[in-house]
């Protein structure tokens, strides 16, 4: 022993479980620290994955771009990964259901899209008039398709400013390859074949020859002054920007035309609120060192004062007990890194391996695993983040222990003196249970190791509870599955559905509920004049609809509607106007119709007040807008003004339980009954994004385990301190005649109350954390409906963790001799 | 060096709380003595044994080291002065449980960055009767013979004066009797300055100088 500081390494060895406890809750916290920092690497790069391949892997595309334009966007230095894109038109499938794109991708411009481009196969075109079909197509020609067949596509394009009519045409396509099938694009109701280079301009006249351009931006700090200087000088009007806003949101790139509701706040709220959970966890962990050290050093307080009357200095004693906590951080943060790089290696591999890779751009699982490790940022600085931050913590919570060890007074550690306990009520009450009494004095007379111990359990209970809400945060599909209405769509374009079939539906037990559109489009006669009786005139290019949906959509449209304007809908006295796509022609804006919100205006003689303008169209069969007015009402008003009351698509959602193949033959055969009748399913694509969603949620369970574990390592280190430093009053109390069933009762009692106090608290902060959370998703501070179940499973977590904590030591404490338990006193 | 104890008062509380536990208390200790301060439990004596060691510190009045008032000092200077000047044996040896005896013993040396005198160590172990037990650690010794290392303890570092609170008060007559009779050997061989706490009056007779002290009153006994 060349050192007095060698009395710490025996101390620690003396004091097995106090040192495998420290120990524990410093790998823990160096294991989470790790963890959460290399997860949340791994969880940024899935969600921009997630986002490029439902989306492209662009930020934006110009659309509707001469040669000339398209070739300036592809020599532009500031911009990069540019794709040019050459539509050749689209062919109408199933009825119109869905739309199959035929496009020329130029060089790399398909590399953006791998869900297109995946052959299942022959190969991609390389010749004229040679096309690739997706797998998902084929059963919509009405024949077998194979590679080398020649297929014969009626197609049609148009342009987006409406200058020209549409053309059609119809060409004969040597197929060279199938894509696999990928259901995203049913979302949108399209599909994509790729056709080979020379192709359009074959097939079309030098009008309908337009471009568009794919392009990420360099400097992503600048991306939206790049967009408008680049739109500016190429003179690109606005309606021709498509913004890829589910991938700009993941990235955190900042946009004008935000259609994500988190684009501000979306990924530096995540990263903020991920800190925030970071923290507790540190600070949980931190109170758990705190708690065990501070146990410690008062069961050695003797120790110290005999130190410190033979001669030792406070900084002396203060490197001890600090000497302690760095040996256990020396052995516990090594063995924190090793598994928590080993957990986020894990569940990495286990998030992404059971799920389709195809949603990640990846081919294989592997591939992906491989993706997002390279490219996750700072390899080492996760774990340098998590020792340094686990070591800094452990210190601050060792500070106060070891400053009190230091400060102890020799003469009154060495005399021996015991702690004298305060008791404020004093009241002569009937004691009910005696138990359930004293655990609460038990409590009371440890109040700082109560307070802490329950803190602690808190803090795991908030984070347990926050990050279910903040898990959806992170959720990039959810934006993509809001865009279908319902689990299927039924569509009659032409004789509409019946009001009694469309009941008939509604009513099948596997249906929980429908959403329903009607709509008619009036396209002005070559007088400009239309079939209904308006107080307003319309351009001679704007076409007037009537849309009546039903009344729980209203707020789709327009979300901010007061109850009035929501009853005047109902009612049938207003209306919502989706007012004309404003384009310019030869250089200048296109004169419009605009209605504003509180304008009057009447159809058929019947006066609606105008309650919202929606930026939205009803449309059906995942069809275009035809330019022009439309105004939306309730379906009531509709069949008023329309004299129809047919349903022109309906989106039935199903219940969880449903068979849907049983569902779909029943819905097959009531097609049949209603001609011209025809039904899509999105349930396919839902499940698949709800899937990538999954290994999300996983990600952050992993961490929830994690937080509930030191959680429940310092319940058991106060329980254990609370019974092994009470071994001779459990003796006295048994001598006097306490059975060890009262006994049990008693620390059981105890281990109830920590469960039930940091069960209240936490699920108070929790719902705190959830309703701020639910803010910075919604931008508005509103009280949401508390998370009962994970409130509820928090509750049941800890109050069992608390009891089990208790009963162990208690058994052994149970089981001693009472003579010695008594004696156990020095 | 001699140790001049000046109108020590020490006083716990206030108001109706207030207990005066020490009342103007004033000795001389010269080098060499031995002394014993006896009184019954509550007494003051361990209040004025650590009053005097350094350890606590008084209300009023003042202890001179030669001409060093040691209260002025700061907590450095203090545990300096406890490591190199005093020796202090426990009535309940205080004795750390994870150590050696050998390592209890070096631990003052250990403290104040001294090199161990193995020579030293071993001739006080012969005299404590301690030779074969120094790799044992404290609950493999008996009563006596912890006592018998913290004795050494004290003496390790060649303090000046050994204070010793009741140092037989947790040990058995045989065994308190043998530890008393190698404190007075040891004091005699090394010529140190011994004060004892004891309610013992056998022990107290040993001393050439005793002192009694009731309710915070110290007088010497046949002070003449």
């Amino acid at each position: 022993m060349k050192s007095y500081l060698s009395l710490a390494f025996r101390e620690l060895k003396a004091q097995k479980i106090t040192a495998a406890l420290i120990l524990a809750a410093v790998i823990l916290s160096s294991l989470m620290t790790t963890a959460i920092s290399t997860s949340l690497g791994i969880l940024q790069e899935m969600r921009i994955e997630q986002a490029a391949s439902l989306n492209g892997n662009r930020y934006g595309t110009f659309h509707q771009l001469t040669g000339e334009q398209a070739e300036k966007i592809v020599n532009d230095p500031r911009l990069y990964d540019v794709g040019v894109i050459l539509t050749a038109g689209s062919v109408a499938l199933a009825d119109g259901s869905l739309s199959l794109f035929t496009r020329e991708y130029a060089a790399d411009a398909l590399e953006a899209y791998p869900f297109i481009n995946r052959l299942k196969e022959g190969r991609l075109p390389e010749a004229p008039m040679e096309i690739a079909l997706p797998e998902n197509s084929l059963p919509y020609f009405g024949r077998e398709i194979h590679v080398g067949d020649t297929v014969t596509l009626s197609a049609e394009i148009s342009l987006m400013d409406g200058s020209l009519p549409s053309y059609g045409y119809s060409a004969d396509f040597k197929v060279c390859g199938i894509l696999e099938a990928n259901y995203v694009g049913y979302a949108t109701g399209t599909l994509e074949a790729v056709l080979g280079q020379g192709s359009a301009s074959a097939l079309l006249p030098e009008s309908y020859l337009l471009y568009s351009a794919d392009f990420k931006v360099r400097d992503e700090g600048r991306f939206q002054a790049l967009v408008d200087e680049l739109a500016q000088s190429l003179g690109i009007p606005e309606a021709h920007i498509q913004y890829n806003w589910v991938l700009l949101d993941a990235l955190g790139i900042s946009y004008d035309k935000a259609g994500s509701s988190d684009t501000d706040t979306g990924f530096s709220f995540m990263t903020l609120a991920a800190g925030l959970i970071g923290l507790l966890v540190l600070l949980a962990a931190g109170l758990v060192i705190y708690n065990i050290l501070k146990i410690a050093v008062t069961k050695r307080i003797r120790e110290f004062g005999a130190l410190r009357a033979i001669g030792s200095e406070r900084g002396q004693i203060y490197r001890l007990v600090s000497l302690e906590l760095l040996t256990l951080c020396g052995i516990g943060i090594p063995i924190g890194l090793c598994f928590g790089a080993l957990s986020a290696k894990g569940i990495l591999i286990a998030a992404t391996g059971i799920f389709n890779p195809d949603l990640f751009l990846a081919e294989s699982t592997a591939q992906l695993n491989d993706s997002i490790r390279q490219t996750t940022p700072g390899n080492v600085l996760p774990y340098f983040a998590g020792a340094a931050v686990t070591l800094l913590f452990a210190m601050l919570a060792a500070f106060p222990a070891a400053r009190y060890a230091s400060h102890v007074s020799p003469t009154l550690a060495m005399s021996g003196q015991k702690v004298t306990l305060k008791r404020r009520n004093r009241k002569v009450k009937p004691i009910r249970n005696f138990e359930a009494y004293y655990a609460r004095l038990n409590l009371k007379r440890g109040r700082g190791r109560t307070l802490i111990t329950i803190l602690s359990l808190v803090m795991s209970i908030t984070v347990f509870v926050a990050l279910q809400s903040f898990s959806s945060l992170l959720d990039t599909s959810r934006d993509v599955q809001e865009l279908n209405p319902g689990d299927y769509s039924v569509t009659n374009e032409t004789t509409g559905m019946e009001p009694q079939s469309v009941e008939e539906l509604r009513e099948n037990e596997w249906v929980e509920r429908l959403s329903t559109t009607k709509l008619s489009i009036y396209p002005p006669d070559e007088q400009g004049r239309f079939p209904l009786t308006l107080d307003f005139s319309l351009e001679s290019w704007e076409a007037f609809h009537i849309a009546g949906i039903d009344e729980d959509s209203f707020t789709s449209f327009a979300p901010d509607l007061s109850e009035q304007d929501k009853s005047d809908l109902r009612s049938g006295s207003a209306c919502i106007v989706k007012n004309p796509i404003p384009f310019t022609y030869e250089g200048e804006t296109v004169a419009a119709t605009t209605f504003q919100a509180g304008d009057t205006l009447s159809v058929n003689g019947h006066p609606l007040r105008v309650a919202a303008i929606t930026q939205g169209a009803v449309s059906i069969n995942n069809q275009g807008y035809l330019n022009g007015v439309q105004i939306i009402v309730s379906e009531k008003t509709y069949d008023l003004l329309t004299g129809t009351d047919r349903y022109s698509e309906i989106y039935p959602i199903l219940r969880q339980d449903a068979d849907s193949a049983l569902f779909e033959d029943w819905l097959g055969e009531w097609c049949d009954q209603n001609p011209g009748s025809h039904w899509l399913s999105y349930r396919q694509t839902d499940a698949q994004l709800v899937e990538s969603f999954g290994q999300i949620r996983m990600l952050c369970w992993g961490l929830i385990l994690l937080i509930g574990l030191i959680g429940i390592l310092n319940i058991i280190n106060t329980v254990y301190s609370n019974i092994h430093t009470r071994i001779s009053e459990i003796g006295i109390q048994r001598a006097i005649g306490m059975d060890t069933k009262s006994l049990y009762k008693t620390f059981l009692w105890e281990g109830a109350y920590y469960g039930l106090i940091a069960s209240a608290a936490g699920g108070l902060l929790g719902y705190v954390c959830t309703v701020f959370i639910n803010a910075a998703t919604t931008d508005a501070l509103t009280l949401v409906a508390p998370p009962v179940l994970s409130l509820a499973q928090a509750a049941l977590v800890s109050v069992a963790a608390c009891l089990l904590a208790t009963v162990v030591p208690l058994r052994a404490i149970a089981r001693l001799n009472i003579v010695r338990s008594i004696d156990a006193v020095e | 060096m001699e140790i001049q104890v000046k109108n020590i008062s020490k006083i716990y509380g206030t108001k109706e709380s207030r207990v005066i536990a020490l009342d103007s208390a004033s000795m001389t200790i010269k080098e060499g003595d031995f002394i014993s301060i006896m009184g019954p439990s509550g007494s003051g004596k361990s209040t004025l044994l650590h009053i005097i060691s350094g350890v606590d510190h008084p209300t009023s009045g003042m202890v001179l080291y030669g001409n060093t008032d040691i209260h002025k000092g700061s907590d450095k200077e203090m545990s300096a002065f406890r490591r190199q000047k005093i020796g202090f044996i426990f009535q309940q040896f205080h004795l750390l449980p994870v150590l050696t005896a050998r390592e209890n013993i070096i631990m003052p040396l250990l403290l104040d960055k001294q090199k161990v005198e193995e020579d030293y160590l071993q001739k006080l172990a012969t005299l404590l009767g301690l030779e074969n037990r120094l790799s044992h650690l404290p609950y493999e010794l008996s009563g006596g013979q912890q006592q018998r290392v913290a004795i050494a303890r004290a003496l390790i570092a060649r303090p000046d004066i050994i204070f010793a609170d009741e140092p037989t008060g947790n040990l058995d007559s045989k065994s308190g009797g043998e530890v008393m009779k190698m404190l007075c050997q040891i004091r005699k061989q090394m010529n140190k300055t011994l004060v004892v706490i004891t309610h013992d009056s056998r022990i107290a007779q040993m001393a050439e100088h005793r002192f009694t002290i009731i309710d915070g009153k110290l007088s010497e006994v046949n002070a003449s």
